[in-house]
């Protein structure tokens, strides 16, 4: 129990110590923290993200939501600095109403009426869901389709995958299931399944719910092993890229696949959480260590992600 | 690597020079190393009950008067609907609180309270002066009155002058009296005495009168002996005379510290309206003596030293910073336990600030409040999450219902005579507003489970610090030598270069295969 450091895992201390602060730039971090901001840059760089529609700034200009979304079926309204998922609506089917306001489904089945959505985007900017408080924006953006190769596997919410990158080679990916206990949310702490992925293929390798190893979903019962992602080299790519246009060396990427559009970037997080070793079952110490001693000798993006893909 | 090894001379740095500075206060300047067990600082509370009758009341109360040897600080009148004054009378150097209400129905309580230093500053002592009658033995106004067959004189006249006889100075006369009173309570003589002044003239009385007329200046003093903790302590009276210039005890073989509070024949406590329900006097050792006696032990030798130590600071300001000094030894222990145990907390400051209350309401309260307010916050949010009210407006309302219940439960304490309900003083009741704010804050950030999970953490911490940060030995080692914060500082700059994992990740990550 006692022989962490031989086991390779790496703690919050040294997390915090020796990567957080030596690799990312603090006057970066509003880059990543306010997610409207990170779109924009990934829209800069080519780099595929769901569309925004529209940002909500004010109380006064919650109204605006009607026009926003007058053509669109789908669409999501999230908190623009929002934190573990929350405060986040995803509205999958709009049902008019003859001579009545019309319906707006949320995934979870239960409808909306416009007033409500007005009165949560109110919450979102007096900030309900910001962390510490701080008032926040309304960010208006497209919903993604939940890919095929997730039906199985997911309850209610869209599966993400975390991969973190350091210095421009990503060192660890997890896959994050919502399921009924966390309420839809791919959120680890509330419920959430983490899988861990080899960033060679995408293949999941260990599943685990509550910190307890699991093989199976325990909403549907499918095997959790052993499946592998699609697009992966897409989406590693794409995880790597982003790292390169933040300026922040030691990131977690949080990446969506859309049935249509292929991966999309969701967030980045300046501090990625240290669980992901857990859903892995192996440490990160290890790995980062050896993207170290081998950094010298990679020049190009495509020489990392060769790397990593060859040892990870 | 540099870095690292910067830190740790920083923190070598830091040890060494608390350390010299440290030696030589304590073993060249023998600055005390542990807290003196005499004890010199009192809490006294003075608590009246009155029952009224409807009718307006005035009642007053001799408060302790200012003397050479103590030291008054930090009064306190409490008393709900009462105007308010204090006299000072300038001969006796007496002092008198008076309250009066117009209409006073049922129970009412007054309290007094204060801090008493005993200290020795005779120099700035008030000149004082005795009064005698100027009837007094051996003039020719007493002789004449002798003459003119005046039974009180000649009483007087003969209790005096065989006492005199056989005393040699004014002090073994006094004493004489005094036990001449004692032994022969029915004389004759005295009877006449006291037909003339008072039928219920006691022992010490009747001394004075006698004394008043043999040319010495007398008083009676009433006041308090200061020993161990009385919840009723009874207020001697003692006779004092005016001898060399300055007011001296008769009687001295009673070892024990006598604080005066008031001099002369009145009585301690007089009302006029109501009805006297009870009146206690309670003592108290107070905790924090010994730093205050060794302010007044300065000499001069140490005496730049003192100038740059807590004691040359006003005394209020002391106490002050005898709790300041404390925080950072509690802020230590929060840093090890959730930068090295990994003990999640509400926020840094938070646990500390408990640890601090519970100095006043006393651990165990603390712990019952403690969970009571968490409780109460859970419930209060719980019942307010369903009217889907806005984040700020709906924190200060939880915070508003907390405050609301705390108020009522320590309203019912005092009404039942539970005292811990009225030790809630206001600070710790801002820190538990506190509390109750971040509590909530970390309901709506992260859900019951963590919030409930941080309460424990900072409750944990906080019984933690509790004994570090009151223990007598830590506070006396902390305000007589404060360089010791360097060492804290020290022990800081190490703690936040530790790369370690923390205890519980031990156990998170026990199944990770290597």
């Amino acid at each position: 129990m006692f022989d962490l450091r031989q086991r390779g895992v790496l703690g919050i201390n040294e997390r915090n110590r020796a990567y957080i602060m030596r690799c990312n730039p603090r006057k970066f971090y509003p880059l990543v923290d306010d997610k409207y901001a990170t779109k924009q840059l990934c829209l800069e760089h080519g780099i595929n993200t769901p569309e925004p529609y529209g940002l909500i700034q004010t109380q006064r200009d919650v109204k605006q939501l009607a026009e926003i979304v007058k053509e669109k079926k789908r669409f999501v309204i999230k908190p623009a600095h929002g934190s573990g998922g929350n405060g986040i609506i995803v509205i999958d089917d709009v049902r008019p109403i003859p001579d009545a306001e019309d319906l707006y489904i949320k995934s979870s089945g239960q409808a909306m009426r416009m007033p409500e959505l007005f009165f949560h985007m109110d919450n979102i900017i007096s900030g309900l869901f910001s962390l510490g408080g701080k008032s926040d924006q309304v960010l208006i953006e497209y919903c993604v389709k939940l890919h095929p190769f997730f039906k199985d596997i997911s309850y209610k919410g869209v599966p993400d995958i975390r991969i973190i990158v350091y210095q421009g080679v990503p060192v660890m990916a997890m896959l994050r299931l919502p399921t009924r206990a966390s309420d839809g949310k791919a959120n680890l702490h509330t419920g959430g399944i983490g899988i861990g992925l080899s960033l060679a293929k995408g293949q999941t390798t260990y599943a685990v719910q509550f910190n307890r190893r699991i093989s199976m979903h325990p909403d549907h019962g499918h095997a959790l092993t052993d499946l592998v992602i699609p697009e992966w080299d897409t989406l590693v790519a794409l995880a790597a890229k982003v790292e390169s246009v933040l300026g922040l060396h030691y990131v977690g990427i949080d990446i969506v696949l859309d049935a249509e559009k292929g991966p999309m970037l969701l967030e980045a997080n300046a501090r990625p959480g240290i669980s992901i070793q857990i859903a892995n079952n192996t440490g990160l110490k290890h790995r980062l260590d050896a993207v170290d001693a081998a950094l010298p000798g990679l020049a190009t993006m495509e020489d990392k992600i060769a790397f990593a893909q060859a040892r990870f | 690597m540099i870095r690292s090894a910067l830190v740790w001379f920083l923190a070598l740095l830091l040890c060494v020079a608390a350390g010299g500075i440290f030696y030589y206060k304590a073993f060249v300047l023998s600055f005390p190393l542990s807290p003196d067990t005499t004890s010199d600082s009192w809490h006294v509370e003075v608590r009246m009950a009155i029952r009224g009758q409807g009718k307006p009341v005035s009642a007053e109360l001799y408060l302790p008067r200012f003397s050479p040897s103590f030291s008054i600080v930090d009064e306190n009148f409490i008393s709900d609907g009462y105007g308010f004054e204090i006299a000072k009378d300038n001969v006796t150097h007496n002092r008198r609180a008076m309250w009066t209400k117009r209409n006073v129905r049922g129970r009412d309580n007054i309290f007094y309270r204060a801090i008493i230093y005993q200290i020795d500053n005779t120099a700035n002592a008030p000149v004082e002066k005795a009064e005698v009658s100027r009837n007094s033995y051996g003039s020719r106004r007493f002789n004449t009155l002798v003459e003119e067959g005046e039974p009180f004189y000649i009483a007087l006249a003969n209790i005096i002058e065989p006492l005199r006889e056989s005393s040699s100075s004014d002090r073994s006369f006094a004493r004489q009296v005094l036990q001449w009173i004692e032994e022969n309570p029915n004389d004759d003589y005295l009877q006449v005495i006291r037909r003339e002044e008072d039928r219920r003239l006691t022992t010490q009385q009747a001394a004075l009168t006698i004394l008043r007329h043999s040319g010495i200046g007398a008083r009676l003093m009433h006041g308090i002996y200061l020993q161990d903790d009385q919840r009723g302590a009874e207020m001697a009276t003692r006779v004092e005379i005016f001898d060399k210039n300055s007011w001296r005890p008769l009687n001295t073989d009673n070892t024990m510290v006598f604080m005066p509070w008031w001099s002369g024949d009145e009585d301690f406590f007089a009302l006029d309206g109501g009805r006297k329900d009870r009146i206690t006097v309670s003592l108290r050792r107070h905790q924090e003596k010994a730093l205050t006696e060794a302010i007044w032990r300065g000499d001069a030798a140490s005496e730049q030293w003192y100038h740059l130590s807590i004691y040359d600071l006003p005394l209020d300001v002391q106490l002050l910073f005898t709790t300041l000094l404390m925080i950072p030894l509690g802020g230590l222990v929060v840093a090890f336990c959730r930068q090295i145990i990994g003990i999640k907390t509400f926020g840094t400051f938070m646990p500390i600030l408990v640890a601090i209350s519970f100095r006043e309401t006393q651990l165990v309260w603390g712990i019952i409040i403690f969970s009571l307010i968490v409780g109460m916050g859970l419930i209060v949010r719980r019942l307010l999450s369903r009217l889907h009210l806005l984040m700020v407006p709906r924190i200060t309302a939880v915070v508003t219902c907390v405050v609301i219940i705390l108020f009522l439960l320590s309203l019912s304490g005092f009404r039942s005579g539970i005292h811990a309900g009225l030790s809630i003083s206001l600070f710790p009741i801002i820190i538990i507003s506190m509390l109750i704010e971040r509590m909530t804050v970390v309901i709506e950030e992260s859900g019951f489970r963590d919030a409930i999970i941080n309460a424990m953490g900072s409750m944990f911490v906080a019984v933690l610090s509790y004994p570090l940060m009151t223990q007598p030995t830590m506070v006396h080692f902390m305000t007589t030598f404060p360089e010791l914060l360097l060492v804290v500082l020290a022990l800081c700059l190490l703690m936040g270069r530790y790369n370690g994992y923390k205890f519980t990740e031990y156990w998170r990550f026990r199944h990770i295969k290597p």
